[in-house]
């Protein structure tokens, strides 16, 4: 199309003239172009960053494992692939702790120069050092602190076991701030890097072998072109390191059998020595045996002769004490004797004299016996006479006095009898009287004869007494000395005999004596020669004694040697059958290649890139209609102002063609112009911010954003057609009508009716003003639509954006206020009811309604309808303390469950991405023992991370016995407390790592904030839009109603009237647009909140009511600062224009 | 004093660097109750005349004096009062607004008013009750400018302009409206004003104000004015 100098200056001054217009149309072609592109472009912009850091770091594009490890030959079998560049290397797994915390730590060999994953410090040096280790860019560990392993089996692994702390580096590898990937240690995610040097090191082979490509490198990552390389290589590798792997297993295997035929080998020689020595020492120990019976023998006879030696030395003494006594009694004997001797001769004329002197007294005492009794006999018969004249006197006289007692009785019985004559009585009284006294004084006469003859007698009787006594005393007197001298003789006889019996015993004795000590001589010399016969048998016995215990020593020691032989045997047998056992059981070593597909943070990002793909279907596309609308409502409307100038331009003769050029260049112009600015400014804008949002969560340590022409181009040139054909639809009609026609004023369009005025008891209640507006509204209802979009997308971009940031920061908000109950948790280690109560303890006294549990949490893949994600397998201690600590509650229903046993609860993000539902099963591989599904009981509401909870006798039932591995804890602390309380339960032996809530909170909330950025971005592009639209709109409106306007002024309208007169409808479809616009925000909220969300994270998906009404209140206010804005056109229209015929 | 005088008025546009004199010293009077014409060729400066008398521009120089007030010095608040509570304006092309009916067209003014007469009543007079209901689009030219009028004598002014009230109407439906025009300046003796070019409807005109580049060439008291079914063009 030629346009002639005319038609480009017209087209000029048109656009001069109505350059509001000119630049709303080339403002919304930006902003949409831009939008489209700019949210386009930041999707592959994340890749072709990526790409850049990862070929930068050489980032490798393969990593290799082996359930073996790698040898030489398996590295230089890889070596031999063609292009290959390889790496091979350490690492090791193990809980570590730095700055007093445990954390699942991997130690990475690195070295600066190195041609696969080179690091790149981020602060601090290069290790120089072996103990010096970098840590990962995301720890938070400052130069200084030491790492130090915690893990006894790491000595044979490593050869330090703490590691200085001199720097951080980022890794191309390590991406991900939050996500290192997984390990066989700790709860299964590793938590921190750290590099050290491959000379730390102490295993015999390698871990890992990581491998790049040069035409990999060329392929730009997460292409179809990438991944069809990826997948070539893998299947290269793969191939080639399962057959270096079964070499290596062959070669293993017959070294292996090689070596254990050696060592039986060996063992049969040492068993046979083994035995030959036993033999050897069972003749010790017999030998040895014998030697102590003997020894024991020898003894026992040394011990008695010693006791015969000791008991002949006794009795020696004893003899020869005896000897000296008897000695000493000899002497004293012979004395004795003598002394008797004298005794015995004095005694003997001690007798002789007395018998002599008793002789001479017996003979006189004879004498005058003899004369006494010559006496007494003659004394005796003139005695006896008396005697007989005396008895004769009294019998007379006893005869007399019978007379005279028979006459008193006589007297008396006269006395009695009372007749008796009284003078009678008297008479015979005296007369008895006077008998009596004749015989008183012969009785006196008598008892006078009878005492001198009684004293006579007595007399008489005294000297025969004295006679006898006197006799008797002689006899006793003769007895006597004949006793005592007989007695005495018989003693001296006895002296006599004693004396001579001792004479003879002491000369007996004497004799003996003499023998005894002659005896005792001879015993004497004899013990002496006993004693050191003795001594010198103790001497040999001693000797002897030693000499066994030598024997019994060396013994011994041949024993120890023997059984520590024999123990070695027995060891080596065992090695030798384990070994061969274990080459029995030898399995081939199993290789894994391992892509950038299978790093964590690589293929989060992948996702996050695809995820913004996502956003930037939907998006976009708003833009793009507005944007069409707006300029298609442009247009026309500038086609209509302008038919009388088509027509006379037609009338005149101008081809279709140029008099479409002008309105061709005005909208390809503003369309093309607008698409520069949109482009240059969104392909720059959006990307970047995206970028730098992501770099939150990502250590993308490049950013790449291409100005990629062919791309501008394409949208350009799109754009224009889009414009081209805009123009054309708008003057189509126009360019039909005849010159004529055409030049005629277009009756204005004619009012009409509405479907509302119908409506009685609504229509009737609008105002008169209300009933003009709505009549307005549906007068142009091109623009009505245009309008309506334009704010129903303003507010649904807005509602959208505050939704996305609110859903954001609910999954704070909602995971760890309302989800999860509990405050922290410990991982442990090999935990009993000690440390139990221990901890149990600790938290009582910060708060005396604390609660704890036990838990199991593992890392596992959880499969179901053939797709497979990672969560936590969750088994809880028991269902009531559960329910304590976590809210199982169903987010949509409000249902509340309870664990049961047999089957588990999942949560919400993990059923949906596995797409099961109430009913179903998940499939759970715990610890390689094979998968086991479990049928889904409920699906509870959770936010960060995916669980599947099951009680332990369900998993007792299908995995074993749960070995408990954590403890959670439910307080009330504050911040102070938490950090004193959590030290003392992390200084616990069985306490591995400790993790609050509190802690946790933080590091998600900086992980949101990179979305954040995101939501402005959409909320200043919203309203962008709302404020293009809502210019448009009221520009046009008030450009077609001038007139309108002018006449009302002419009216007297004030200006808030007439402001109100045109506004009112703008105001209407804007509360109509905003009301619509919420529930497309919701869906559009939605839409994008579950695309936009990480598979690990379910954002909040209800939009809170304060959103709709900022979202509404935003995009009202937008309108009526529009509105006010363009009160100013308004004022400027001369009230003449009325006057004017209609043109 | 009369109703109206204009006192010697001068009003210039300027156009870049152009300064056309719109008018130049126009004096003339109208008493009450008078149908005037201003009548003149194109550019001769009534059109200057009806906006300064329709408070739609002030001048620049001289004084203009309605009811007794000099407008000439009124601000632009001021200026809305007077439009909206002393005059009523009848234009050419009718102004209706198209989307409202004949009736909603005569209650946008009563609306801004709280002396008015009821849309109904004024309809009626001006002999349109069984067409109210209809969008402009739907009368003729005669019935729209009928509305108009109604529009207009609804807020009951004290000062009728018209703007060549006739010029967009063929010449049976023009006297109509001139007709509705006489009878309501002699019924209701309200002051009109009819600004035109064409000189045959100074037959119908108390005063006949001629004006020629911005000036008045002549005024004239017409002591007998026809009919206007007498007039003839």
């Amino acid at each position: 199309m030629v346009m002639k100098k005319a038609t480009v200056a017209d087209a000029l001054r048109t656009v001069a003239r109505t350059k509001y217009r000119y630049f709303s149309i080339l403002l919304i072609v930006a902003l949409g172009v831009g939008f489209f592109a700019g949210v386009k472009a930041s999707s592959p912009d994340m890749i072709y960053s990526t790409d850049i850091y990862s070929d930068r770091q050489d980032l490798m594009h393969f990593r290799v494992l082996s359930t073996w490890g790698f040898d030489e030959e398996e590295v230089a079998a890889l070596s031999a692939i063609d292009g290959a560049v390889i790496k091979p290397s350490y690492f090791y797994d193990c809980m570590a702790t730095g700055d007093s915390r445990v954390l699942e730590t991997r130690f990475e060999a690195f070295d600066r120069g190195d041609a696969i994953n080179r690091l790149e410090l981020k602060s601090g040096r290069f290790p120089i050092a072996e103990d010096e280790c970098l840590v990962d860019s995301a720890s938070s560990l400052m130069p200084g602190t030491v790492i130090t392993v915690e893990d006894g089996k790491a000595a044979d692994q490593l050869k330090n076991m703490s590691f200085k702390v001199v720097g951080s580096a980022y890794s191309a590898m390590y991406i991900s701030d939050y996500e290192h990937g997984t390990t066989q240690v700790g709860s299964g995610a590793l938590s921190r890097i750290v590099y050290i040097f491959p000379s730390n090191f102490k295993s015999g082979y390698y871990t890992e072998i990581y491998v790049t490509f040069a035409d990999m490198k060329e392929a730009v990552v997460y292409t179809d072109e990438y991944k069809k390389l990826e997948a070539e290589k893998t299947k290269l590798i793969k191939e080639l390191s399962d057959i270096a792997a079964k070499d290596r297993f062959h070669r293993t295997v017959e070294e292996a059998n090689g070596e254990i035929a050696d060592a039986e080998a060996e063992i049969e020689e040492n068993r046979i020595k083994l035995a030959d020595a036993k033999k050897e020492l069972e003749d010790a120990e017999e030998k040895i045996k014998d030697g102590e019976a003997k020894l024991d023998e020898a003894k026992n006879t040394f011990a008695e002769k010693k006791a015969e030696a000791e008991e002949a030395e006794r009795k020696l003494i004893e003899g020869e004490e005896e000897l000296n006594k008897k000695t000493e009694e000899a002497a004293n004997a012979s004395s004795a004797l003598i002394e008797a001797h004298r005794q015995y001769d004095q005694g003997y004329e001690e007798y002789a004299e007395a018998k002599l002197s008793a002789e001479r007294e017996l003979s006189s005492a004879r004498y005058e016996i003899e004369k006494a009794e010559a006496e007494l006999s003659s004394a005796k018969p003139e005695l006896d006479s008396a005697w007989e004249t005396y008895d004769y006197m009294r019998e007379l006289y006893d005869k007399a006095f019978s007379y005279y007692e028979e006459a008193e009785n006589k007297y008396n019985e006269i006395c009695e009898a009372v007749n008796a004559d009284p003078e009678q009585k008297t008479l015979l009284k005296e007369q008895l009287d006077k008998a009596y006294g004749y015989f008183m004084k012969i009785k006196e006469y008598l008892d006078d004869a009878k005492a001198g003859l009684d004293e006579k007698q007595a007399e008489y009787d005294k000297y025969a007494a004295e006679l006898s006594a006197a006799k008797k005393k002689l006899s006793r007197a003769e007895k006597d000395a004949d006793k005592k001298l007989s007695d005495a003789k018989a003693k001296l006889d006895d002296a006599k005999a004693q004396i001579e019996y001792n004479e003879d015993l002491m000369l007996n004795g004497v004799q003996q004596l003499s023998d005894a000590k002659a005896e005792l001589e001879r015993g004497k010399a004899e013990l002496e020669s006993g004693k050191i016969e003795l001594a010198s048998a103790e001497t040999e016995l001693n000797a002897k004694e030693e000499e066994l215990a030598e024997a019994k020593r060396k013994y011994e020691e041949g024993k120890a040697e023997y059984e520590d032989g024999a123990a070695r045997l027995a060891d080596a047998e065992a090695e030798v059958a384990d070994a061969g056992k274990q080459v029995s059981e030898l399995t081939e070593p199993v290789c894994y290649v391992f892509t950038r597909d299978d790093n964590a943070g690589y293929a989060e990002y992948g996702e996050n890139a695809e995820r913004i793909k996502n956003i930037a279907k939907v998006f976009p596309a708003f833009f793009i209609l507005v944007a069409a609308l707006v300029c298609v409502t442009g247009m026309t409307r500038m086609v209509e102002e302008e038919r009388t100038q088509i027509g006379t331009m037609k009338a005149l003769g101008y081809t279709t063609g140029r008099i479409l050029g002008k309105y061709m260049f005005y909208c390809l112009s503003a369309t093309v112009l607008g698409c520069v600015v949109g482009l240059s400014t969104g392909y720059k804008v959006f990307p970047f911010v995206i970028i730098k949002a992501y770099g939150i969560l990502y250590q993308i340590r490049a950013v790449h954003i291409p100005f990629i022409l062919t791309d501008a181009i394409v949208i350009t040139a799109f754009s224009a057609a889009l414009a081209f054909i805009t123009v054309a639809g708008c003057c189509f009609k126009v360019m039909r009508g005849a010159p004529a026609k055409l030049m005629r004023a277009e009756a204005p369009k004619a009012g009409k009716r509405v479907l509302l005025e119908r409506i009685g008891f609504i229509w009737n209640r609008l105002s008169f003003f209300g009933k003009v507006a709505v009549r307005n509204i549906f007068r142009y209802k091109k623009r009505m639509i245009m309008t309506l979009i334009g704010i129903m997308g303003c507010t649904a971009l807005v509602l959208c954006g505050f939704a996305l940031r609110d859903s954001i920061s609910d999954i704070l908000e909602k995971h760890f206020d309302s989800v999860i109950n509990y405050d922290a948790f410990a991982m442990t280690a090999d935990f009993d009811e000690e440390d139990r109560s221990k901890i149990d303890a600790i938290i009582k006294e910060y708060d005396k309604n604390a609660a704890e549990m036990l838990a199991l949490q593992k890392t596992e893949d959880i499969s179901a309808n053939g797709r497979k994600y990672q969560g936590y397998l969750f088994v809880v201690e028991s269902e009531e303390l559960a329910a304590k600590m976590i809210n199982f509650t169903n987010r949509v229903t409000k249902e509340r469950y309870t664990l049961q046993k047999g089957s588990a609860l999942i949560t919400e993000k993990l059923a949906s991405l596995l797409g099961v539902t109430v009913g179903d099963t998940v499939a759970l591989s715990a610890g390689g023992s094979g998968e086991k599904s479990v049928p889904i009981a409920g699906i509870v509401e959770n936010y960060i991370s995916h669980f599947v909870y099951i009680l332990p006798e369900t998993y007792e039932e299908k995995f074993g016995d749960p070995d408990f591995n954590m403890m959670v804890f439910s307080y009330d602390a504050d911040k102070e407390t938490e950090s004193s309380m959590m030290s003392e339960i992390n200084a616990l032996d069985h306490v591995v790592a400790i993790q609050t809530q509190t802690a946790m909170r933080e590091t998600f909330s900086l992980m949101l904030q990179a979305l954040n950025a995101v939501v402005m971005v959409l909320i200043i592009s919203a309203m962008l839009l709302a404020v293009i639209v809502l210019y448009n709109l009221a520009s046009i409106n008030i450009a077609e109603r001038k007139r309108e306007i002018a006449t009302l002024e002419v009216l007297g309208f004030n200006d808030l009237e007439v402001s109100h007169y045109i506004f009112r409808e703008s105001i209407t479809l804007t509360l109509t647009g905003a009301v619509l616009g919420l529930g497309l925000g919701r869906l559009l909220a939605e839409y994008v909140i579950k695309t936009a969300e990480i598979d690990l994270v379910m954002f909040g998906r209800e939009i809170h009511p304060l959103n709709y009404v900022i979202a509404f209140v935003l995009t009202v206010t937008f309108s009526l600062l529009v509105d006010l804005y363009m009160n100013r056109p308004i004022r400027k229209i001369s009230m003449v224009e009325s006057l004017k015929s209609i043109d | 004093m009369s109703f109206i005088s204009l006192d010697r008025v001068y009003k210039r546009y300027k156009t870049g660097s152009v300064t056309i004199e719109a008018a130049s010293g126009m004096s003339f009077e109208i008493e009450s109750g008078e149908l005037a014409v201003i009548v003149g060729p194109s550019g001769s400066g009534k059109t200057t005349v009806l906006n300064i008398l329709g408070g739609m521009d002030n001048a620049d120089e001289g004084s203009v004096t309605v009811d007794g007030e000099n407008i000439q010095r009124y601000g632009r608040k001021q200026l809305i009062d007077y439009r909206r509570r002393k005059v009523g304006f009848i234009f050419q092309f009718y102004n209706l607004i198209p989307n409202l009916t004949a009736k909603e067209n005569v209650e946008l003014a009563s609306q801004i008013t709280s002396d008015y007469i009821p849309a109904d009543e004024i309809l009626g007079k001006v002999g349109l009750s069984d067409r109210k209901d209809n969008f402009p689009a739907q009368l003729s030219g005669g019935e729209q400018q009928r509305v108009s009028i109604a529009r207009a004598l609804a807020k009951k002014p004290k000062l009728l302009l018209c703007d060549e009230p006739t010029g967009a109407l063929d010449y049976n439906t023009g006297k109509m409206i001139l007709k509705l025009l006489q009878d309501t300046c002699r019924k209701d003796k309200m002051t009109v004003i009819i600004v035109t070019h064409n000189s045959a409807l100074t037959a119908m005109a108390d005063r006949v104000i001629r004006v020629k580049s911005g000036a008045v060439v002549k005024t004239e008291i017409n002591k007998t004015p026809k009919p206007i079914e007498e007039i003839e063009w």
